[in-house]
């Protein structure tokens, strides 16, 4: 995609990727046609056939999964599907016990519901990462309980792209009969995942960020005893009642579809990211005192996170536009804090607020790779030269 | 979400013709640096002949409307006399360069600069 100098080049896809043109007329399709708005609950003839869409797209999700199709429970996306894995699995074994494990590096929609457990006398353990920002599976391993009902871990973070070994999390949790709860937001669609090989049970996708529609994501809830839910609402049977309420059938369909060729991409698209990932890297990484973050080994290659000494994260911000990227500085951020991802892996406030998130897409081209490179020189640069000496080296961690 | 940013906050990020250090050498130089809990940090130099500013200069670590804060007074008050920087009213910065409200503070950090700055003239003028 070429760009002029002011043109927007966006690097942001590890927030949201554009919905695939397939996507979009399939989801018209359903929207265009005379009884597409059919309710999937009703049971004439329209009904029955938006049900049988809704059917076809769980499969072809489950696919991606390689799951059984009534193990898909489909939700708003991923921030409601987090939710609903560990409000509902917390509620439903709190006779069993009350103890909850997860980490401080997770997104908001894990780390808030754990926190609101903890207000209604849950007690959770939060482990942090290592430097890597790797989690040491000894390290959880210690922190297990007798009483403890489940764990949540993701897998891809969103910030950094570090990839949890969740295989071993998961052997861990399931060798102690504790479900296992995974936010893949970030991984699925993009990175292969087996649950036929991995024994996790529970986990949280979404479609937005793997060219489907906003507004659409699915908890993946394993057919084995022990793995049942409470729901958050009440209302009906859809979703075998874990998340009653009409289907939005249009939703699903552009899910289905964006979940079917995210599979027949996968392997392309990470090669193409990783390409891409290592152009930019070695286009920037002769800066002085500039820091990846995050193990370079265990990340996704759709995610590059990079810190500059000396710099002002929000004048990065401004420096580097045109490129539309993520930034852990507190100004940036509606929490009004800087990353507590990057602190937690031992980054100081000052890396951790000078942090951009570089995330690509599949038509993300070199061209764009090099406008990123000549603006994150030029604003590193620039913010340098006005800073007061000895300032530069001062702040790096 | 509005831009925060006005086309003379941004013109000042991209160009600040001030930043940098004093050209020439003057009857008094003076320098004085302030920073905040934010790691905030604003640097301002002086030029001086007898009474008048013949120079003025800033370094800063900060955000763009602090950098542009710094740009605008620099600009303002540069051939004035020095007795005027007491005329400098964040106020009046915040409205030329369209500050949104939430930024404010990091203007008080110039304040406390330029207060800095009129106290170490005022000391050097009595020495």
């Amino acid at each position: 995609m070429a760009n002029s100098a002011n043109q927007p080049v966006y690097l942001d896809y590890a927030a949201t990727t554009p919905v695939d043109a397939a996507v979009a007329a399939a989801m018209s399709a359903c929207l265009e046609s005379p009884l597409g708005f059919a309710n999937a609950s009703s049971s004439h003839v329209a009904g029955r056939q938006s049900a049988a869409a809704i059917e076809h797209a769980r499969t072809q999700l489950a696919a991606l999964l390689n799951a059984k199709p009534h193990e898909i429970v489909f939700t708003s996306g991923a921030t409601e599907s987090n939710n609903l894995a560990i409000f509902g699995a917390a509620r439903q074994r709190a006779r069993r016990g009350r103890h909850l494990v997860t980490m401080t590096t997770e997104h908001k929609a894990v780390t808030e519901c754990f926190e609101a457990l903890e207000r209604e006398g849950f007690e959770v353990t939060w482990l942090d990462p290592e430097v890597s920002g790797l989690l040491d599976p000894v390290r959880l391993q210690s922190a297990l309980r007798d009483d403890t009902q489940l764990v949540s871990i993701m897998h891809v973070n969103n910030e950094t792209g570090i990839v949890q070994d969740i295989e071993s999390i998961a052997a861990i949790c399931r060798a102690r009969n504790i479900l296992y709860h995974s936010d893949a937001a970030q991984s699925a669609g993009k990175l292969a995942i087996d649950v036929n090989k991995l024994p996790v049970d529970l986990l949280s996708l979404t479609a937005h960020k793997f060219h489907g529609p906003q507004g659409i994501g699915a908890l993946y809830v394993a057919d084995r005893p022990g793995c049942r839910l409470a729901p958050l609402i009440y209302g009906g049977p859809q979703e075998r009642r874990m998340r009653p309420g009409t289907q939005a059938v249009h939703q699903i369909i552009g899910f289905g579809l964006a979940a079917e060729l995210a599979a027949a991409r996968q392997v392309a698209d990470v090669l193409h990211f990783r390409k891409l990932r290592e152009r930019l890297w070695q286009g920037i990484r002769d800066l002085p005192d500039i820091r990846r973050n995050g193990a370079e080994v265990h990340t996704f290659p759709g995610i590059l996170n990079v810190s500059a000494g000396g710099v002002d994260g929000e004048s990065m911000m401004l420096g580097v536009e045109p490129l539309c990227v993520a930034s852990g500085a507190a100004c940036n951020s509606q929490s009004g804090e800087s990353s507590y991802v990057l602190r937690a892996m031992g980054c100081s406030d000052a890396s951790a607020q000078s942090a951009i998130r570089f995330s690509f897409g599949r038509s993300t081209d070199n061209s764009e790779i090099d406008k990123a490179i000549e603006r994150y020189r030029w604003a590193v640069q620039h913010l340098r030269s006005l800073a007061p000496s000895g300032v530069a080296t001062a702040i790096r961690a | 979400m509005q831009d925060p940013y006005s086309n003379r906050v941004r013109g000042y990020f991209v160009n600040p013709v001030h930043a940098g250090n004093l050209q020439k050498s003057y009857s008094s130089d003076v320098s004085v640096t302030v920073d905040d809990r934010q790691g905030n940090t604003i640097q301002l130099a002086a030029g001086i002949d007898g009474d008048t500013l013949q120079e003025l200069r800033f370094r800063a670590l900060a955000c763009p409307h602090l950098i542009a804060a710094a740009e605008y007074f620099c600009g303002r008050f540069e051939g004035r006399a020095t007795t005027s920087l007491r005329e400098f009213d964040p106020r009046e910065t915040v409205r030329e360069l369209q500050i949104p409200v939430s930024k404010t503070g990091r203007i008080l950090l110039l304040e406390d600069a330029i207060q800095l700055l009129r106290q170490k003239i005022g000391d050097n003028s009595h020495s």
